[in-house]
């Protein structure tokens, strides 16, 4: 299947679900640093993350709040969602390696805005919560059919 | 009292960068790299991703409290971000007390003053 496609407002119930999976690379950690300015050594410096309270480097907390943009864009709502608003409560940190899964649940409609609720928890490969939040948004007024994205992945430049 | 602690910085994305952020990310919304369908959007073209915005501000943010995690965070987008527009991303510590700084996270589009992006996290040390 090359294509994705989402669900409108009218399609989405109380209690759907979804998941969006990502592992989280050397290449990530470096992509994030250039695109948010976040040159903290704990993300970046291994000796220096070693010495912290999380004992070696940490992803940046935004990569794992990605993920869940990443899961409300491509599966649930879907294509042409629009973000309203995200809480977000990061509760343990997440490693290079770690494969980080965004679930997502509907939790609430409200029909005069069009505007869906839906709770978010990021968990690691071991089913730990790293972040927990909720999201606001609107669904796309039509079904979009989108092409699915390439596969090719940011490589660190040397 | 103690001076108000607060950095801010402007920048302007490019569809580069929309792009760049959704092989990132994941998160490929055509509102966000496909043009041709965002001119038939509300907006009329392409939108940054929120969580580019949060990047950004967390950037910052760590500028303001080095070494600080943020614990939490809450932000709502009431209006969208475009290519090719100056905006001036903000950070302020509204609040300390013994557990951390309360902070407030702030995206004005610089010609008109728009909000796009305000909400409040909680950083500890």
């Amino acid at each position: 299947m090359n294509q994705l496609t989402g669900f409108t407002y009218d399609e989405i119930s109380i209690g759907q679900t979804a998941s969006f999976s990502k592992q989280v690379e050397e290449s990530d950690i470096q992509m994030f640093s250039a695109v948010s300015g976040d040159v903290n050594p704990v993300h970046l410096d291994e000796e220096y993350a070693a010495g912290t309270m999380f004992g070696g480097r940490i992803a940046h907390g935004m990569l794992t709040g990605a993920v869940i943009s990443a899961a409300l864009a491509m599966k649930l709502p879907g294509p042409g969602t629009i973000y309203l608003g995200q809480t977000l409560n990061f509760s343990r940190p997440v490693k290079i390696g770690d494969r980080i899964t965004a679930h997502l649940e509907v939790v609430a409609k409200r029909d005069d805005k069009k505007i869906i609720t839906l709770a978010c928890e990021v968990a690691n490969q071991d089913g730990k919560i790293v972040a927990i939040g909720e999201a606001r948004v609107l669904a796309s007024p039509k079904k979009l059919l989108i092409d699915r994205p390439p596969l090719p992945r940011f490589k660190a430049v040397d | 009292m103690r001076q108000a602690l607060s950095i801010n910085v402007e920048r302007s994305f490019s569809q580069a960068d929309f792009n760049d952020f959704a092989q990132l990310s994941g998160d490929n919304n055509p509102i966000h790299v496909d043009p041709d369908f965002s001119a038939g959007t509300r907006f009329g073209r392409t939108v940054a991703h929120g969580l580019l915005l949060c990047s950004v501000l967390r950037g910052l943010l760590g500028q303001l409290l080095p070494g600080g995690r943020l614990v939490e965070q809450s932000v709502m987008f009431p209006a969208p971000t475009y290519a090719g527009e100056r905006m001036c991303f903000t950070v302020s510590v509204s609040n300390t007390d013994g557990s951390g700084c309360q902070v407030t996270l702030k995206v004005i589009r610089v010609a008109d003053g728009t909000v796009t992006c305000e909400g409040h996290g909680k950083i500890e040390p």
